[in-house]
């Protein structure tokens, strides 16, 4: 017969196993490294004054949690949702495991915090698009071109990366959406050589598609790897040359259309 | 610097035309966009069409007293009555759909 006190720890543990366990998918999804989740897990998991064994993989988490005499586990399995990257929310949910620590924060208290969390509004989507155009202008200038360029990389980039939000928001496949922004991008980046405008169209075209370099997905990668964590490294590494590969096919598909020549 | 080594010598004719009509689709797509946007606006306003198309439905477990709701938000239930710690035990595995 399961005592009252049994139960009261079983149901204690299935909460923090569930409340643990999305916590860690938010985070995964939202592009924080392997080893920065495994801190945050373990951090709450003692404040509870409970043992958490958890496995993180590319598409689901795994995680088991002890009683503090090891007598009672309860074990989640929770998959990583399809999520775009959100520095800003594994910032707070990074915060949260810290002030779990330091405020001794129940479970109830953290999930309320965990939701006001994940319900931020993200930036405006127009806002986003302006800055990725004025960074991409940047790039340009970085590289060595002149204003008309510049000019000519925000208008490519703006429009990349408009059609880019449009067709996520098509639920497209990822691949399909980094190809045609890319070759949209790159199209329109040429108007330098077919319009002859600026003295520097090569540097115009060559960065146009720098805004769908996938940064966060490399750098995560390379971060696993040095911390040993080589399935999600390899997971993280596939996604980002994935993307990569089609950002290219794009610019080759731009290059094929207008007949530009690689020499 | 050249940062990439190509030539435009042989450009193909259609070449300013491809640019403007890209350019076109861009502008074109961006305004149905808005459009569309605000007639989204004005419909949650005043609600001239509505629709209901929400297969999200509540999954439950343990006789109901634990569950997910249809935002994805687990709830339990946590007065101990009537809540048979066996059965939590037993029932985990097969969540129904309620």
């Amino acid at each position: 017969m399961v005592q009252p006190q049994q139960h009261s720890i079983h149901e204690h543990l299935k909460e923090a196993s569930s409340f643990i366990g999305n916590y860690a998918a938010i985070l995964y999804a939202s592009g924080a490294t392997t080893i920065r989740i495994e801190k945050n897990i373990l951090r709450m998991a003692g404040e509870w004054r409970m043992h958490a064994e958890f496995s993180i993989l590319p598409t689901d988490i795994i995680i088991s949690l002890w009683s503090e005499n090891k007598e009672h586990s309860y074990s989640t399995i929770v998959r990583i949702p399809e999520g775009a990257i959100n520095y800003r929310t594994v910032t707070y949910l990074s915060c949260l495991s810290r002030r779990t620590a330091q405020k001794h924060l129940s479970i109830d208290d953290a999930r309320c915090i965990m939701q006001r969390i994940t319900g931020f509004k993200r930036l405006d989507s127009r806002a986003v698009l302006f800055l990725v155009g004025a960074a991409n202008a940047s790039f340009c200038r970085l590289f060595g071109g002149d204003p008309v360029s510049m000019a000519i990389v925000f208008v490519a980039t703006v429009s990349g990366f408009f059609i880019k939000q449009r067709l996520t928001e098509k639920k497209w496949d990822y691949r399909m959406v980094s190809l045609v922004s890319a070759c949209l991008a790159a199209i329109l980046s040429s108007s330098g050589f077919v319009f002859g405008w600026g003295e520097t169209p090569e540097t115009a075209l060559a960065t146009s598609v720098l805004f769908l370099v996938p940064g966060i997905p490399f750098s995560n990668a390379v971060s696993d790897l040095i911390h040993g964590r080589y399935i999600c490294s390899l997971s993280r590494f596939c996604q980002a040359m994935m993307i990569t590969v089609s950002l290219s096919l794009g610019l080759c598909l731009a290059f094929l259309i207008l007949n530009i020549k690689f020499y | 610097m050249n940062i990439l080594s190509v030539s435009a010598a042989n450009l193909s004719s259609f070449a300013p035309a491809i640019v403007w009509g890209c350019l076109a689709i861009t502008v074109i797509s961006a305004m149905i966009y808005s459009v569309h946007d605000k007639l989204k606006a004005l419909n949650n306003r005043h609600h001239y069409i509505s629709w209901n198309g929400d297969e999200v439905s509540v999954t439950t477990w343990n006789n109901g007293h634990n569950g997910v709701s249809p935002d994805g938000v687990p709830f339990y239930d946590t007065s101990a009555e009537g809540n048979d710690p066996s059965e939590t035990h037993g029932h985990n595995g097969t969540a129904t759909a309620a």
